[in-house]
């Protein structure tokens, strides 16, 4: 690890990870991680459906699960679909699609910007809204959802209250200096960023020692997750004053079927696209 | 890995949920697909599929549940039905986690789980050995772009739910007990290389139990010197970070149907000797406005209904049963343990809110509790664990649980477990 590489890569051969861990409070090289340490730090395959028992959604009870558990049957219900939905439940990708829509209809937040500097707002998530609480009596049977975007343009973070059943949007609201969790193609451009960068060389080599000679070169490489990071909400160093008033990032990071490579020291600022560390 | 994953994932979660008196063939124990709106059991969840069970014993609870994106799950329209009680009784508005904070001890890094990363980012499938003799749900989580198979809701014994030997007129003894169960719904979110259950157990004597369990590894990055870690392997030399998890819960109360409860607090002070022992005096604190407290000896909070009362004439309440909490005071927002805070839809999070319909308003609890008049009380909870890592913690890390519990008190006129034969022994004079 040179001293740009800030990136500390994880225990690798057996004996725990001691060994490692030796070598990362010293500064030493960086090493990588065991394969004790992948077995258990692998996700879960996303796609991975290790039982069959599905029922449908009125449930199927005496499903055979997992007998070797031993305790018992377990009955599955799948997630609610359509567009059509009422009341206090999750939202269905129907749902999350139309509102995605009526947000974003009639060119509305045309001016924003997203991520990659395109036109149009970034999309971040989608939520149920509160009950409508006005006269205090909370009505709950209409499906209001809240979309939230994120407008690079101009820094802000824009929220669209819409109506499922009308298909408007009820009230918009806007601000600055909020920072929700990144989105999964934020979370890629910071990675992309990061890759990139001077301050990536640690990264970059303990890819490469994590998989014997690869490069990195793209996120694909990696399983990540984002962080954002707000310097409203923690301590950060001056050079990270912006975060906060800027959209940042810092990521978990894993090579995928490998080790993590520790880079929660760095900070992405998707805003201006550069790249800082916290110490 | 798939494997070492299942076995890990059942060793945690086997000794709190394995249930084997209740597996086979008890069909109160089960979930049911509910009944829709209109009948006493289920909750009003429209097109969904309420949460509905009914214990062994004959309480049932039942609930709206969801995912959401930064607060993970959420249960919503918690209504508590006692045995004998002809109609459930509305309990809470809402449930949810409102900020899991994680600051090393090393003043190197911080995490703010929910509002920087969030709970249903990053939930994850539930394996049916997670979760035995129960039901998984499965639900969309419009971040991941995909359905996750996010909660649990299964029946887990409890122990004694009580015993005694009662006399009667002849001397004769007869033994009266109970096993108690517990209706137990959770997800599990993976953080990085921490693995979070979120767990709320509903007890059939009406105990609400609300927990954060944390499992998966400690930071295998964080180490640090002596003084802010502590030594796990071989000898002194690699001190894993000690660190916080400040965890916070929000319940929107709507006891009874009804928005408008009250909040009291109740200390309890020495008051002199009396012939046979100190006098202790127990007084009552209405909280009218907006409150930031910490706990102190012998102190309590409750939410009192204006809206129902048991048969004793006894408003409903539900008291908050604190247990052991370390504040961390390097931050605001999370050096008291309790925030009692007039509702607001867009205040959701007690720290990080980003909604930006709060905006000016501050984005933390304690801005906000200050002083408005309460009528319709949101009560935030503050539980933290500072952990210093042991050399037991390491891989995969024995789960550690923080919480609270909210209690009936006065919800009915005698416990819901009592048996027939002595429910009319019902205050002084038998």
């Amino acid at each position: 690890m040179t001293d740009q590489g800030e990136s500390r890569s994880l225990p690798q051969k057996g004996g725990l990870g001691r060994g490692i861990k030796r070598a990362l409070w010293g500064g030493g090289t960086a090493v990588v991680a065991t394969a004790v340490m992948i077995g258990i730090t692998l996700p879960r395959d996303a796609s991975g459906d290790d039982h069959s028992t599905t029922g449908g959604p009125a449930a199927a009870p005496g499903a055979p699960g997992q007998q070797d558990a031993g305790s018992g049957d377990v009955t599955e219900n799948e997630a609610p679909e359509g567009a059509h939905q009422s009341g206090r439940g999750p939202l269905t990708k129907a749902e999350v699609d139309r509102a995605k829509s009526i947000a974003l209809g009639r060119d509305a937040l045309r001016s924003a910007q997203d991520v990659d500097g395109g036109r149009g707002p970034e999309y971040l998530d989608t939520d149920l809204a509160e009950p409508a609480d006005a006269t205090g009596a909370r009505t709950d049977r209409a499906r209001r959802v809240e979309v939230l975007f994120y407008d690079y343009g101009h820094d802000r973070l824009v929220k669209k209250t819409v109506d499922l059943a009308s298909g408007t949007v009820e009230r918009t609201d806007t601000a600055t200096g909020l920072q929700p969790p990144p989105s999964a193609d934020e979370t890629r451009e910071a990675a992309s960023l990061l890759i990139g960068d001077a301050l990536g060389t640690g990264l970059r080599a303990d890819f490469t020692a994590a998989t014997k000679g690869g490069d990195l070169t793209s996120p694909d490489q990696l399983r990540l997750r984002g962080i954002s990071f707000n310097t409203a909400e923690q301590s950060a160093p001056a050079g990270l004053a912006k975060c906060g008033r800027h959209r940042c990032v810092r990521l978990f990071t894993q090579v995928k079927d490998g080790p993590w490579i520790d880079t929660t020291n760095l900070v992405v600022d998707l805003s201006d696209r550069t790249v800082g560390r916290i110490h | 890995m798939r494997t070492t994953h299942v076995r890990r994932a059942l060793g945690t979660a086997s000794a709190l949920l394995l249930l084997p008196a209740l597996v086979a063939g008890s069909t109160t124990g089960r979930a049911v697909a509910a009944p829709r709106a209109g009948t006493a059991a289920a909750a009003d969840c429209g097109t969904a599929t309420a949460l509905t069970r009914t214990l062994p014993n004959g309480t049932g609870w039942s609930m709206c549940w969801r995912m959401s994106g930064t607060k993970g799950l959420v249960l919503e329209k918690i209504a508590y039905r006692p045995r004998k009680e002809p109609q459930p009784l509305k309990v809470l508005n809402s449930a949810t986690l409102a900020q899991v904070n994680v600051p090393y001890d090393s003043g190197l890094t911080e995490y703010n789980d929910l509002s920087d990363i969030g709970f249903g980012n990053t939930a994850v499938d539930i394996g049916p050995e997670e979760c035995p003799g129960g039901t998984i749900s499965a639900a969309y989580i419009p971040q991941q772009e995909r359905t996750v198979k996010a909660l649990c809701a299964t029946t887990a014994p409890r122990g004694h739910a009580y015993r005694s030997d009662v006399y009667d007129e002849h001397g004769t003894a007869k033994k009266y007990t109970a096993q108690g169960s517990d209706l137990v719904v959770f997800s599990v979110s993976q953080l990085g290389w921490y693995e979070y259950v979120t767990q709320w157990n509903f007890s059939d004597d009406g105990t609400i139990t609300a927990k954060m369990g944390a499992t998966g590894d400690l930071s295998p990055g964080d180490y640090s010197g002596e003084g802010t870690g502590w030594p796990i392997g071989k000898g002194r030399h690699d001190h894993a970070t000690s660190h916080y998890h400040s965890v916070f819960w929000r319940l929107d109360f709507g006891l009874d149907g009804s928005n408008r409860a009250k909040v009291e607090q109740y200390d309890t002070k020495k008051a002199g000797r009396g012939a046979g022992s100190a006098v202790l005096k127990t007084t009552r604190t209405p909280v009218g406005r907006e409150l930031a407290a910490n706990s102190a000896l012998r102190r309590w909070w409750r939410v009192v209904s204006t809206a129902g009362k048991n048969t004793d004439r006894h408003p409903r309440s539900w008291e908050l049963v604190r247990q052991h909490s370390d504040r961390y005071d390097a931050h605001a927002y999370t050096s008291k343990d309790l925030y009692v805070t007039q509702y607001r839809a867009c205040e959701r999070l007690a720290s990080g809110n980003s909604d930006p319909a709060c905006h000016g308003r501050g984005t933390s609890v304690d801005k906000w509790a200050n002083g408005e008049t309460l009528t319709h009380p949101v009560m935030w909870v503050n539980v933290g664990f500072h952990h210093i890592p042991r050399d037991e913690d390491q891989t995969p890390m024995p789960i550690h649980w923080q919480g609270f519990q909210l209690a009936p008190r006065d919800v009915t006129a005698m416990s819901p477990l009592t048996p027939d034969e002595l429910s009319g022994r019902n205050g002084r004079g038998h």
